[in-house]
């Protein structure tokens, strides 16, 4: 476990954490769109699922490391070493950060770890995709010396598959 | 795999979420997860929504039509298990953006990359083998004394040279970062101002060459009109 200043410590995952990581996007997707929707076994699920996404957990727990003060969990990073199509890229899939004291802290203490094992695992570059409308994350990853690039964009996208079933849903 | 014998798609359940998946000799050579995952929307403050992930087809596989069909199952699974709609992040950047499309997803939202490059020197490097396109051409770079001034990115990314331990600088913004930068024979200062790419474009343009006559003439005809931005990776 690598100690920081003021006991902010960065560890790799270990059963039982999520439940703090789900409590810790839940409180982030509050904030930005009023929806709570993680479980701890719905985050497990997907991580290990996802492997373009991010490699299982059960193969390598270093992906998902956790950043402690006080033996409280205030902010984790889920960081792919082989994201498909961008091997050459450590891309920062997920980085919450509890709205506690010095969050830039905790966040760029998150991001040089993940700088670390990239560099351990020779990779080129830490990527990350942040939303245009997310300026509170673009302030800390420009504060982590990561720039916005000119090309390449990530996209969410969506199809309908039962307009009236969709309708429904919605109204 | 033969034409004559197109490889049988599968699925395994873990937990909420479905892996479909072409086989062949025992490997999983092409996949599509699916789950539930809900979406923030409406008055209701969301909707369920099926989400795919883990979209990939082992490199050998590609280019058989494989990934169609292994995803053309994933919509029909996903319709058939009553979902109104699905999404997934992928990058505009990628083949497979375009068969989203075809299969009548649309960008709903975008996110914009942002990168620190852990090792300049060896993205220059690669960005310039991708530039030549010639393995000679990149040991004529190397052997001899040469600057060449490169952009890895449709925006202003401006470099000098260093030579005999001299910095000449070409130009400096405001913004600009110092990088050193070692190539072999040769050594460059990258002075980054504002975005750069690693994977993307590049344009390349060779100042000076001071070597073997054939060695130089060769780069000089290679950079050409090179000064433009092509796309590398």
């Amino acid at each position: 476990m690598a100690e920081r200043g003021k006991g902010l410590a960065i560890r790799s995952f270990r059963e039982g954490d999520e439940e703090a990581i789900a409590g810790l996007f839940n409180r982030y997707a509050e904030g930005f769109s009023g929806a709570a929707s993680v479980t701890a076994e719905s985050w497990r699920e997907e991580v290990r699922e996802q492997s373009w996404n991010a490699p299982s957990l059960d193969a390598d727990r270093d992906c998902a490391r956790l950043a402690e003060r006080a033996g409280k969990v205030v902010g984790y990073a889920l960081t792919d070493y082989q994201p498909y199509e961008l091997r050459h890229a450590a891309l920062v899939q997920e980085l919450f950060v509890d709205d506690v004291e010095e969050a830039e802290e905790v966040a760029a203490a998150l991001l040089e770890d993940a700088e670390k094992r990239a560099r351990a695992r020779d990779k080129e570059c830490v990527m990350l995709l942040l939303s245009p409308e997310d300026g509170r994350a673009q302030r800390a990853a420009e504060a982590s010396s990561l720039w916005e690039e000119s090309d390449g964009i990530g996209v969410f996208m969506a199809t309908i598959l039962d307009l009236v079933a969709f309708l429904k849903e919605i109204e | 795999m033969s034409d004559g014998d197109p490889p049988e798609i599968k699925t395994r359940q873990r937990g909420a979420w479905t892996r479909v998946y072409a086989e062949v000799e025992e490997r999983d050579v092409s996949h599509v997860s699916y789950g539930p995952h809900r979406f923030p929307l409406g008055p209701k403050g969301e909707v369920r929504m099926a989400g795919l992930a883990g979209v990939g087809t082992e490199p050998e596989f590609r280019r058989k039509g494989l990934a169609r069909r292994v995803f053309q199952r994933t919509m029909d699974d996903v319709k058939g298990a009553g979902y109104s709609c699905a999404g997934l992040f992928t990058s505009t950047s990628i083949v497979a953006h375009r068969m989203y499309r075809r299969f009548g997803y649309v960008d709903v939202a975008r996110n914009r990359p942002w990168v620190k490059l852990l090792d300049p020197g060896r993205a220059c490097s690669k960005a310039l083998s991708r530039r030549l396109q010639d393995e000679r051409l990149a040991k004529d770079l190397a052997r001899w004394r040469c600057a060449v001034e490169l952009r890895l990115s449709p925006h202003p990314a401006v470099y000098a040279k260093i030579q005999d331990g001299r910095v000449e600088m070409l130009s400096r913004r405001p913004r600009a970062v110092d990088v050193s930068v070692k190539m072999s024979a040769g050594t460059f200062m990258l002075l980054r101002e504002g975005m750069m790419t690693v994977e993307y474009a590049e344009a390349a343009r060779l100042l000076s060459c001071e070597g073997e006559a054939e060695s130089c003439a060769r780069l000089r005809r290679a950079f050409g009109s090179a000064h433009r931005v092509v796309r590398g990776g």
